[in-house]
């Protein structure tokens, strides 16, 4: 997106914003069909759970909307909302203690791991040994993110899975940038531990 | 870096997952190193699947599923649901009744209220002679003493109101005192 088409934006959700604000609740439609499909795919991968996430994504845009008077227009609305998530994220597995560990899981050589929605499974349609890996692979990152505390995994997804730079997740997090690089460094060491084997 | 020497599996997982926005120079000894370059294939491989696989399985999602999310939000916003709810529990119990649930005292003390009102009626239909039923414990100010003799059809009527607004007005009181709790 270009800096004209940003500025657009930011400018086109500053009046929707101020009409939602003056009593115009529909108005606000327009901030969850535009980011819904992002914030799903960010608690996704940081919880790995479509139910949670289809559930998360719902409660960040109503505590959102309750919050819209706080929101003061220093940061886009997208890295406000993305701010949201990530606290909402970190509520839930604070309060979700797991009750079957993934390494409990793994011990299982015939499981196949918890059942996915099909539309959620993007195994779904390939080859059985592509299958398997896939499910593999993913179960094993799986388990590595869910051993990173609640930051490391939101800063290390950032990173890596929505490629933001490092200046991007401080104005998100506004952690420093050493905070933010320790993180990474040690989610990485944490992953490396986790995923030895496939060296 | 000795250039003779393997990747260590930190150095490995550093080529993949750098700390910073750009990797550090590639070691010397990888671009020469076969095993050290498969080491790295294999976690960068990995890793994309993994991306892949997690955004792939948002994206491909229906739209049907992005409307029925569209509009659940929009139906949570406009009820001003309470943000420490965030995802609608399905219970075996109706909301009404899990709030119950979750203050027995109230309700057994609106049930106590509802028989003995009810108990009441009936004895004063089959003209029994029973001491007044005392209902003060529920609304002192809405049921009066009443007492058998003088039942007729006028009284029963009244009475009837009374039961009935005595037992709405208990359930609102339960209403906001689950709410306020």
């Amino acid at each position: 997106m270009s800096v004209d088409e940003r500025a657009a934006k930011r400018e086109l959700e500053s009046e929707i914003l101020t009409r939602v604000v003056a009593g115009d609740v529909d108005a606000f439609e327009y901030f969850v069909v535009t980011y819904q499909k992002r914030i799903t795919r960010f608690v996704y991968t940081l919880l790995r759970d479509p139910a949670d996430a289809d559930g998360i994504t719902q409660d960040v845009f109503v505590k959102a909307f309750r919050a819209l008077p706080e929101f003061k227009g220093q940061s886009a609305f997208e890295t406000w909302l993305t701010r949201i998530a990530i606290n909402a994220v970190r509520d839930h597995i604070r309060r979700r203690k797991p009750v079957v560990s993934f390494s409990e899981l793994r011990a299982d050589p015939d499981d196949d791991g918890p059942e996915l929605p099909a539309a959620f499974d993007p195994a779904d349609g390939t080859s059985p040994e592509r299958d398997l890996l896939s499910r593999d692979i993913r179960r094993r990152i799986a388990e590595a993110l869910v051993a990173l505390s609640p930051r490391q995994r939101a800063v290390f997804v950032m990173k890596h899975y929505e490629e933001k730079s490092i200046a991007e997740i401080k104005v998100v997090t506004g952690l420093d940038e050493g905070t933010i690089k320790s993180h990474l460094f040690r989610a990485a060491r944490k992953l490396r531990e986790r995923l030895e084997d496939l060296r | 870096m000795n250039p003779t020497r393997h990747l260590t599996p930190d150095e490995i997982v550093e080529r993949v997952f750098p700390a910073d926005d750009r990797a550090g120079a590639m070691p010397e000894h990888l671009a020469t190193c076969a095993d050290c370059q498969e080491s790295v294939a294999a976690l960068h491989d990995a890793w994309l699947l993994d991306r892949g696989a997690v955004s792939g399985a948002v994206d491909d999602l229906p739209s049907g599923f992005w409307e029925a999310q569209a509009a659940a939000t929009m139906a949570g916003v406009r009820a001003g649901a309470p943000v420490d709810a965030p995802v609608p529990e399905v219970g075996v119990f109706p909301p009404r009744m899990r709030g119950i649930l979750r203050h027995p005292a109230l309700a057994f003390s609106s049930l106590a209220a509802a028989l003995l009102l009810v108990g009441g009626l009936s004895l004063l239909r089959s003209g029994s002679t029973a001491p007044p039923v005392q209902t003060a414990t529920v609304t002192t100010s809405e049921v009066r003493e009443v007492t058998p003799a003088a039942v007729n059809d006028a009284s029963d009527d009244e009475l009837l109101v009374s039961v009935d607004r005595a037992l709405e007005d208990s359930s609102l009181a339960g209403l906001v005192v689950e709410e306020t709790l």
